[in-house]
């Protein structure tokens, strides 16, 4: 055990038991995963992506590049957790992952036997030939290399959530700069959130041994923490990561709500999902170590010195027996006399350095540390680090180490703010990039803002407030350097990605240098760390080639997620039966009742057909519910039919302009069958609009396109037409319409009216009448049809949609009423030639339609210009006609396409296709509607419906598309 | 919390009674608010200054044209959009569409939307909390109070609420076919807090 006997912010009485790789361990409350590993003398931990080098833990927060494991198992598995994340929990599994057959032995690791040639655009250059082996060979061989990690097998069992909050002030980051920020924001009165990613507020202070009006940091920590979590207007987020940043100060956010429990508590999310309204924000996300490259720098055992003094200091364990340092910069001793003053052991510290400041070499030599000043460490040996070679001045000399702790200097965390596209600036002073052009709203303090020193952070969190609490100003001592030269064995610049020095000199020398170009060719910076650690120094390794200086060569941007986010996340309650609203019908329990198979019409659910004890086959019920409703009457709900109530003096010349025929003329109790353009002018819906009163309409629209239509009868009167005195309201859902087809259908909807004179005089066909029925209910009733038989839809207050549908039945059961669906609408609307949305289709205009004539030629409406566009005009344009087979047993297939008799299966060739099809019981085959090229022109011409898709290859008759009823005689009875 | 739900048909209203935690007083309380008539008022072209001062004659209201509850005895009106309101009383649809196309007969649309939305009244100490969850809009005490109206999206639903208190209760006309969808969300939303449903019966 490598844990000390005191210090660090765990709790040594309460032991949790853990395993990894199915090997059992055990840590204490407060440890991550990384630490309590590190604890137990774990140092190998993962296998690096390409190569399957062995690696260990580098860093201590979310920016870790190798310690990603598999976290839990079975349907909870989780891959590329960050063991420097991830809390440890009584009862935690994790896996090592990327190896095969165990981490220790790994046969995949033969790769980086073959590291010169994996180098930068090996994929790119090698799969270019021969271009055969692509499908067969190349890319199921990388697609099995490629990835990390296995996602679970099984669904998620746990949930997720949204939610949204608000704010004046979101301070991201609860170290120095952040609480400063929160309780200055928090004592004015301000709303205030505060998130950080940690389960534990205080960001460095949990790790650095600081003092702060001369007490220790953490004082000052506990004490902002008890004051922020009095102030009822500042709000705490732990275990929250800002990910992102977003238009109109909105941020997201990721709350781990339930990830540092086993199992979520009852009725808690694993996480939620925070959308976060500030009106301003403060970034305070502190900075990061970043690596210094060179040979053998990613063996396990070389990790960050900040890494190094976190664990030391926060979690009370010495990484290694015998720790080195490697560094340029004074950031970086402080952090190894801490450690040490903790009780790690450190050997030597390596310093490129040949002066470093007085005071600290002074602080070495209390500590009995010795300095290697001006010393570069060229080369590590180990499977796990055993040893590191330090060259200076007077030579080579070999130190025995396990850990190597490195710091090429600090990087501020400036992810957020570059997510509007603000480039980061380089600052010489702390060799890194600063927060360029900010987002809206965002302003940034502390360390991330590369003002590094602990009395800033607090001042700067503060901004102009005072008092600021008294700290020590250390000033930043760095020289810029970024990797060693003439090093043994391969120099790792981002260790996730295992890009290494030559895979940049490559790209340099193959012309990809543009810091865009670069990361695409070499994929440095990409994957989970998105180039925290390494960015920096691949820039300045480019730099160095190119001859620029580091503002020049510039930085890539950070776009969002900041860390990965999973999508259960984002999605929140809306998964399976939740992924969009399911919409019953007035009448939905009523038909379920009678057995109903239902189907999805968008968000509706609609009766499909209604099968009958015996039936055994789909087909079989439609047609019993085709025949039974042209022999007698049946019955269907039309409530989701869009419902739009108009009213006003100007609405007749509304519709006039929105309709391509004309409405102003429709009498008062008549209805009118209409059709509406798109501007382009391709049909957008059609459906029967009634005339209730002067100044009083209310149109029908498809189901499918109810919302689409109400937006744009909105969108007319709003913008082009404000003049207009229309006055419109959906009444989509106030109204239940049930359909009543067949015959029969008056002698049932007399049953049902009270005293209404529904008679063919009272109410012909296309009128609409308006009264009571089921005593005292108010009803609308129109005289349609979509069927083409006698049809009536009535239309009543929601509320009593059901018990009007079962009055209808009883009323009708003496004439065998039947209840149908979908399906049998569908068969008689293609019987009687009516177009649906196969074919008003967003490609074919009224014309295509058959429907060109009713275009008024006496007014402007939507459309009408760009209807008259040559392609649209053109005499072989596909036109809707009527198809049947030429042998009665062929089957019709939607979506066959047509070709002349004796011409080849060419796109050349092809003259139009199958919208619909149907098997009609009236006729006793299929018949179908189509598009055909001169189609009105070429009825009785026999045409092949060829369908290479399933094979088929028939002769069909063009025909009118009218097959029952074609003079619409039994509408008018 | 697709758990708690996973059992209910996706086309049903969550039944009356407890969901969610068991223990201890529901967070929040959901009651359906049966027999309430509902109407849209949208005045004419120019005419929302009349609209007003027909309110004011009829109904003895100052009617806010904005999105705010303007109080009277017997119906209340909440502005949803410029010269449109939602009106609601207890004296039944037909009561209410008459009296209203009475009271602004040549100056405002009229249309009965009783049997368009399922109201619900919800309250709790946690309302907030859950409200948090579904509604994309500050709920805070600062923000939005007693009397204010908003027609938003809350759990891709189209919706309008207003608060009626400042216990606070807020009371929901959700789209009727939307109202099983609806209360699915807040089921889930309410379920680390316990919720009570009442009067969800109607279908």
């Amino acid at each position: 055990m490598s844990r000390f006997a005191e210090g660090g912010l765990i709790d040594r009485t309460k032991p949790l038991a853990f395993t990894f790789d199915g090997k059992p361990y055990r840590g204490c409350a407060g440890d991550t995963l990384a630490s309590a590993l590190l604890a137990n003398g774990v140092r190998l931990v993962g296998r690096s992506f390409k190569y399957h080098r062995p690696r260990g833990i580098f860093s201590s927060g979310s920016e870790e590049p190798n310690a990603l494991v598999e976290l839990r198992s079975g349907a909870r598995r989780e891959p590329n957790s960050r063991a420097t994340t991830v809390e440890l929990y009584d009862g935690l599994s994790a896996d090592s992952q990327n190896r095969w057959p165990s981490l220790d032995f790994d046969i995949q690791a033969v790769n980086g036997l073959f590291g010169p040639m994996l180098g930068a655009g090996f994929y790119y250059k090698t799969f270019m030939w021969p271009a055969a082996l692509w499908e067969k060979l190349y890319e199921p061989t990388i697609r099995k290399a490629a990835g990390l990690g296995r996602a679970a097998e099984a669904a998620d069992p746990d949930s997720y959530e949204k939610a949204f909050a608000f704010c004046d002030l979101l301070v991201v980051g609860g170290g120095a700069s952040g609480l400063m920020a929160a309780l200055v924001a928090g004592r004015s009165g301000a709303r205030v959130i505060l998130a950080d990613e940690d389960f534990r507020l205080g960001g460095r202070l949990l790790s650095e041994k600081m003092d702060i009006n001369d007490a220790p940091a953490l004082r000052f920590v506990g004490e902002a923490e008890v004051e922020l979590e009095a102030l009822p207007n500042v709000t705490l987020m732990r275990r929250t990561t800002v990910f992102g940043a977003y238009d109109g100060g909105t941020y997201g956010a990721v709350e781990r709500v339930g990830d540092h429990l086993p199992v979520p508590a009852p009725f808690m999310p694993r996480q939620r999902y925070w959308k976060i309204v500030a009106k301003r924000s403060l970034v305070c996300a502190g900075a990061i170590d970043r690596p210094i490259v060179f040979g053998g720098n990613d063996r396990p055992g070389v990790m960050s010195v900040q890494a190094l003094r976190s664990y030391a200091v926060r979690y009370g364990v010495s990484p290694g027996q015998r720790i080195a340092v490697f560094a340029n910069n004074g950031y970086a001793w402080s952090a190894a006399f801490d450690a040490a003053a903790a009780g790690a052991q450190i050997v030597a510290i390596v310093d490129v350095r040949p002066e470093p400041p007085a005071i600290q070499l002074e602080r070495a030599k209390k500590r009995g540390i010795r300095v290697i000043a001006g010393g570069e460490v060229v080369a590590t040996s180990g499977k796990l680090l055993s040893a590191v070679t330090v060259r200076t001045a007077r030579g080579t000399e070999r130190i025995a180490a396990d850990v190597l702790a490195i710091s090429g200097g600090t990087s501020p965390n400036v992810g957020l703010t570059s997510h509007f596209g603000g480039k980061p600036v380089y600052n010489p002073d702390i060799a890194g990039f600063v927060p360029g052009a900010l987002p809206p709203g965002m302003r940034v303090a502390g360390a991330a803002d590369g003002d590094f020193s602990l009395a800033r952070c607090l001042a700067g969190g503060a901004a102009q407030a005072t008092p600021v609490p008294q700290a020590r100003d250390n000033p930043v001592t760095i020289a810029p350097f970024w990797h060693v030269q003439d090093t043994k064995g391969a120099a790792f610049v981002d260790f996730q990605n295992d890009v290494t020095v030559k895979d940049i000199t490559i790209a340099h020398r193959e012309g990809f240098r543009a810091v865009e170009l670069l990361k695409r060719y070499t994929t440095l910076g990409m994957a989970t760390d998105q180039g925290r650690n390494s960015n920096v120094t691949g820039l300045a390794i480019m730099a160095a080639l190119t001859g620029q200086d580091m503002g020049t060569t510039g930085t890539t941007l950070f776009r969002p997620p900041y860390t990965p986010v999973a999508i259960g996340a984002l999605a929140g309650h809306h998964r399976g039966k939740d992924f969009r609203a399911t919409r019953p019908t007035p009448t939905h329990e009523f038909a379920r009742q009678r057995g109903a198979v239902f189907v999805e019409t968008g968000l509706w659910m609609r009766t499909q057909y209604v099968p009958q004890p015996g039936e055994t086959d789909w087909l079989e019920s439609v047609t019993r519910e085709v025949t039974a409703t042209r022999g007698g009457v049946g019955l269907i709900d039309v409530s989701t039919f869009g419902k739009i109530d108009l009213q006003g003096p100007d609405v007749g010349a509304f519709l006039d302009r929105v309709y391509i025929n004309t409405f102003s003329t429709l009498p008062v109790g008549r209805v009118r069958y209409g059709v509406m353009l798109r501007e382009d002018g391709i049909v957008m819906d059609d459906g029967t609009t009634a005339r209730l009163a002067d100044d009083h309409y209310v149109m029908t629209t498809t189901t499918a396109n109810a919302a689409k239509v109400y937006q744009h009868l909105e969108f007319c009167l709003q913008v082009l037409w404000p003049g207009l005195d229309v006055q419109m309201a959906s009444v989509s859902e106030q109204w239940a319409q049930i359909s009543i087809a067949g015959p029969q259908a008056r002698t049932v909807l007399e049953q049902v009216v009270d005293g209404m004179d529904v008679s063919n005089a009272a109410l012909p066909y296309m009128g609409v009448a308006q009264g009571s029925v089921l005593g005292g209910v108010k009803a609308r009733i129109f005289r349609v049809s979509f069927s083409g038989e006698l049809g009536y839809e009535i239309a009543v207050p929601a509320r009593h949609g059901a018990r009007l549908a079962q009055a209808l039945m009883e009323a009708g059961a003496p004439l065998g009423i039947t209840l149908y669906g979908t399906e049998a609408l569908g068969v008689m609307r293609i019987e009687k030639g009516h177009v649906s949305g196969n074919e008003i289709n967003g490609q074919t205009s009224a014309r295509d339609l058959g429907l060109g004539r009713m275009a008024s030629t006496k007014k402007d409406f939507v459309g009408r210009v760009l209807a008259q566009r040559r392609a649209f005009l053109a005499p072989d344009r596909p036109t809707l006609v009527g198809f049947k087979p030429l042998d009665p047993k062929d089957r019709l297939r939607a979506g066959a396409h047509f070709l002349r008799h004796g011409r080849s299966a060419t796109l050349a060739n092809d003259e139009g296709y199958m919208t619909s099809v149907a098997y009609s019981p009236t006729l006793g085959h299929w018949i179908g509607l189509g598009l055909i090229a001169h189609g009105p022109e070429r009825i009785g011409e026999a045409v092949r419906a060829y369908d290479p898709v399933r094979g088929g290859d028939i002769p069909v008759e063009i025909c009118h598309p009218g097959f029952v009823d074609p003079e619409g005689e039994r509408l008018r009875v | 919390m697709s758990e708690i739900l996973s059992h209910l048909p996706a086309t049903d209203l969550v039944p009356s009674g407890r969901h969610g935690r068991q223990d201890g007083p529901a967070g929040v309380v959901a009651y359906g608010v049966e027999r309430l008539a509902l109407a849209t008022l949208t005045a004419r072209k120019g005419a929302a200054p009349q609209v007003i001062a027909a309110a004011a004659s009829v109904f003895g209201i100052a009617l806010e044209d904005g999105p705010k509850v303007s109080l009277a005895p017997e119906a209340a009106f909440m502005g949803t959009s410029p010269g449109r309101w939602l009106v609601s009383s207890g004296e039944g649809a037909e009561g209410l569409e008459a009296r209203l196309r009475d009271a602004f007969a040549g100056l405002a649309a009229v249309t009965d939307q009783s049997d368009a939305n399922l109201v619900l009244d919800l309250y709790g100490p946690q309302v907030r909390a859950v409200l948090a969850k579904l509604v994309p809009l500050d709920l805070h005490s600062s923000a939005f109070t007693t009397g204010d109206v908003a027609a938003t999206l809350v759990a891709l639903i189209p919706l309008t609420f207003w608060q009626l208190n400042d216990s606070p209760a807020y009371r929901f006309a959700v789209p009727r076919s939307f109202a099983p969808a609806f209360l699915r969300a807040l089921v889930s939303a309410g379920a680390e807090f316990g919720i009570e449903i009442s009067g969800t019966g109607r279908g």
